[in-house]
């Protein structure tokens, strides 16, 4: 498919989303909130895991980096749209949180209160639209990592990427419900973006042409990092799953409750098979991360998996049941325009990359 | 004449033994093998092109039987054996059994590496016949050392020794079996 269709497809998707959605928020609102909520917590991982890579590799080094670049740069340049495109979620707190008004006695309103909440967002949007430039504009080159006398800054912003990231996994879907907590929450919710973005990052390596062997063998690697870092995610899921099981406590119990009890019941079964079980075993035979088609198919059961785990997370805990057009609706307006986003910045990456064959070119493509 | 184990040749460079190696493979020749200080990069896939998968099926064949063998002591002593009632869960409580479960697995699967590993390479072997050339004395420190084996189907001592000559070898000898 030539670059040009898939911007077509996606204008024409995000508009039909967007129609969809100005329907759904005019006569619903709190279902449209809901919906939108989903569909940017969803593809907010595409930024915040292509950054994260960017700045791991800056202390890591790996030959992997030159065909991942333009991938990653790409991912990196949707920062400003989803992370902005919060807004609209959070414009009508009270449609989302019932922590907005708090039943009395609830210990943590210090936390969780519109103000904090409001300040927070902000911070979250200065700090990771900062780190994005820092990861897209800073003096790298191929599959060089950025000089050792500013490694330094990619150590840091790591850091500060990881805890903004997990306020924000808390304070958006930990929230919902204001008495559950889980300490290992945050980690669950950063490997579940990570792997959004990475397979979105593989799946667009993999679906290229390459003129070389080498970019093959840099595909394995990038596969190789999803494989280890689906088990992650599946190791943190499942420890809390134990641990909330082993306790048996009436605050936390009820949280796994109202999903297995929930129309989104079958959404587990995704999760947890194309996130973690087919990917698993697939990945695990080692020809098969070298083979384009297997990679870029289990790219896209990970991502599909992703959706229905952020439908998961959220809608459960929602008591007006959303219709279900209009959160594929919701899914498919932010995912136009992110698409549209992306194809445009691995063009105008493309443009700029001063050697070698074209990687992108109508009989690649 | 006595019998012969193989020909080797002695070589000073990493390059000299990784082109002795490509014309030995491209001359039709399967069994023979480098003897380097160091890993010599794009060596081992010159002389072994496939490498048999033979341990990785093994390793998994044993990480699906430590799963399995793993779960049924768990199932066998909760369930079965002794079944306690902790906290009104059911007997066959799989969340608490999966951690022993990967445990055992992780057991099992090593172990099968680890045996599997000297199964194939073919160890524990204490004395090899190459230990007899002069030439191998310096193969752990600062020479390269191909050997080409006499059960080699196109094995021929004197085109060997002429092809070594060819490639440029600072010593060529035999070895006796």
């Amino acid at each position: 498919m030539k670059p040009v269709w898939v911007g077509i497809s996606a204008i024409i998707l995000s508009a039909i989303g967007i129609a969809g959605c100005i329907m759904g928020a005019l006569s619903d609102w709190t279902a449209f909130a809901h919906a939108w909520l989903s569909t940017y917590v969803f593809w907010l991982g595409i930024p915040l895991a292509g950054t994260t890579l960017v700045l791991v590799h800056d202390l890591s080094g790996g030959e992997w980096m030159e065909t991942a670049r333009p991938a990653l740069a790409a991912a990196i340049m949707t920062m400003p749209l989803a992370s902005l495109a919060g807004i609209p979620a959070f414009v009508d707190l009270k449609s989302l949180y019932s922590w907005t008004s708090p039943p009395p006695g609830l210990p943590n309103v210090f936390y969780l209160n519109p103000t904090g909440f409001f300040v927070r967002f902000g911070v979250d949007l200065v700090l990771w639209n900062g780190l994005a430039a820092f990861a897209l504009w800073g003096p790298r080159e191929g599959k060089e990592p950025i000089p050792p006398r500013l490694s330094w800054l990619s150590g840091i912003g790591l850091i500060i990427l990881a805890f903004s990231a997990s306020f924000a996994a808390i304070d958006w879907i930990l929230s919902l419900e204001p008495t559950f907590w889980s300490s290992i929450f945050s980690y669950a919710q950063l490997a579940s973006w990570f792997n959004t973005g990475m397979a979105m990052v593989v799946f667009t390596v993999a679906v290229w042409g390459w003129p070389t062997d080498q970019r093959r063998q840099h595909m394995s690697d990038l596969s190789r990092i999803l494989l280890a870092t689906t088990i992650f995610w599946a190791y943190v899921e499942f420890m809390q799953i134990l641990i909330i099981w082993e306790e048996n406590l009436k605050t936390e119990i009820p949280w796994y409750l109202k999903r297995l009890d929930s129309p989104w019941h079958p959404a587990i079964y995704v999760s947890a098979g194309l996130g973690f079980v087919v990917p698993f075993f697939v990945l695990l035979w080692a020809p098969s991360k070298y083979s384009r088609g297997v990679v870029a198919t289990i790219c896209l059961l990970i991502l599909a998996s992703r959706i229905a785990h952020t439908w998961l997370l959220l809608m459960p805990e929602f008591t007006g049941p959303t219709p279900f057009w209009l959160d594929v609706a919701a899914l498919f307006a932010l995912g136009g325009l992110m698409g549209l986003l992306f194809a445009f910045g691995l063009r105008d990456v493309r443009r700029r990359e001063p050697t070698g064959s074209p990687l992108w070119t109508p009989d690649h493509a | 004449m006595n019998e012969l184990f193989g020909i080797v040749a002695e070589f000073a460079t990493p390059q000299a033994v990784r082109t002795a190696a490509e014309d030995l493979r491209r001359a039709g020749f399967r069994v023979f093998e480098a003897y380097t200080p160091y890993p010599v990069e794009g060596l081992d896939r010159i002389i072994h092109p496939a490498p048999k998968p033979v341990l990785p099926l093994v390793m998994f064949a044993a990480a699906v039987i430590g799963a399995g063998w793993g779960y049924w002591i768990q199932f066998w002593d909760e369930a079965l054996n002794y079944p306690l009632n902790v906290g009104g869960r059911p007997f066959n409580s799989w969340p608490a059994f999966m951690v022993g479960t990967f445990e055992f697995m992780l057991l099992v699967t090593v172990a099968a590496g680890f045996f599997g590993m000297l199964a194939t390479s073919g160890l524990p072997r204490l004395y090899h016949p190459i230990f007899e050339a002069n030439a191998f004395a310096r193969a752990s420190s600062d020479r390269f050392v191909i050997c080409v084996e006499a059960i080699d189907s196109r094995f021929d001592a004197a085109a060997v020794r002429a092809l070594f000559k060819r490639l440029g070898a600072d010593r060529i000898e035999e070895v006796p079996a």
